[in-house]
């Protein structure tokens, strides 16, 4: 029987990246465009899979860079820039899921069959039609690797609630594939 | 532990973050159960796929011609004494304890 560890996430930027972002706060724009075609794919994944939703998913791709555009001088050092920029991903995510009322009010399961109708895996059309409440949690700690612990810090719940809901998250997904 | 109850368990199991006394009994009862090991097998091809998953995801349309006005409006609004968004940043992040927004970024 074998079970399953998860690999340590690299918090450090190699050579190139690192020179990059130094161009980048210096106002190098071309240094910028290619961070940013680096990690959109990256962020856009993110977005997409916690929010099951073309649109804010765009939205808040767009404002995710906007937030790298003006505070890359603050960006953490220990932390590697697509860590970095997936963590602000990940927070802008679900403050706008908390917030934002017209998101609300969208009619989420005609949504995320719009978005199963544009991704290329199985398993993600799948995940993408999970009911939020499960999905995100599986998303944040299966494939962003969050720890249970920050998974239910960054969701305002408890662990038990989280562990819970990865539970159904599975139950529901072994039924589909 | 009945049949339902090690299913159950079985993520866990898997992330070894169970007790000993429940993993060895969940490892033991997988060992003689056809239909709980066939179980096991199904849920480890599952997260399998999932950590298979592609970590990117390109969007439909490209979004640096307006990123790059926002560059272009940002060294304009530097240029006149502008300050940064960091005190919004502060203030978005209302959380008290744990990973907050504000931790991704250095003291101003």
């Amino acid at each position: 029987l074998h079970t399953i560890k998860k690999e340590p996430v690299l918090n450090r930027d190699n050579k190139l990246i690192s020179s990059l972002i130094e161009n980048a706060k210096a106002g190098n724009n071309s240094a910028f465009e290619q961070l940013y075609r680096l990690n959109v794919g990256r962020v856009y994944a993110v977005c997409l899979r916690l929010f099951a939703n073309l649109r804010f998913s765009e939205e808040t791709t767009r404002k995710v860079f906007e937030t790298v555009i003006e505070e890359i001088n603050f960006k953490r050092d220990d932390f590697s820039f697509t860590g970095w920029v997936t963590g602000i991903a990940v927070h802008l995510t679900l403050s706008e899921m908390r917030g934002n009322e017209i998101y609300k009010e969208t009619d989420k399961e005609r949504e995320s069959l719009r978005v199963k109708s544009v991704l290329l895996s199985n398993t993600d059309k799948f995940i993408v039609t999970l009911p939020e409440n499960i999905r995100v949690p599986f998303v944040l700690h299966y494939i962003e690797k969050y720890s249970i612990e920050e998974t239910a810090d960054l969701m305002g719940v408890s662990q038990v609630e989280v562990t819970k809901s990865i539970k159904e998250a599975f139950s529901n997904l072994m039924g589909k594939l | 532990m009945d049949h339902s109850k090690i299913k159950y368990y079985l993520p866990d199991f898997l992330e070894q973050i169970l007790p000993d006394e429940e993993y060895i009994e969940i490892e033991r009862h997988i060992n003689n159960c056809n239909d709980c090991n066939e179980y096991y097998f199904r849920l480890r091809g599952l997260i399998a796929k999932v950590e298979e998953l592609p970590a990117k995801i390109d969007p439909p349309t490209d979004l640096w011609e307006d990123l790059f006005k926002i560059i272009l409006k940002k060294k304009n609004y530097e240029e006149e004494g502008g300050e940064s968004r960091m005190k919004s940043i502060n203030e978005k992040s209302s959380r008290k304890k744990g990973f907050s927004f504000k931790d991704l970024f250095k003291k101003k």
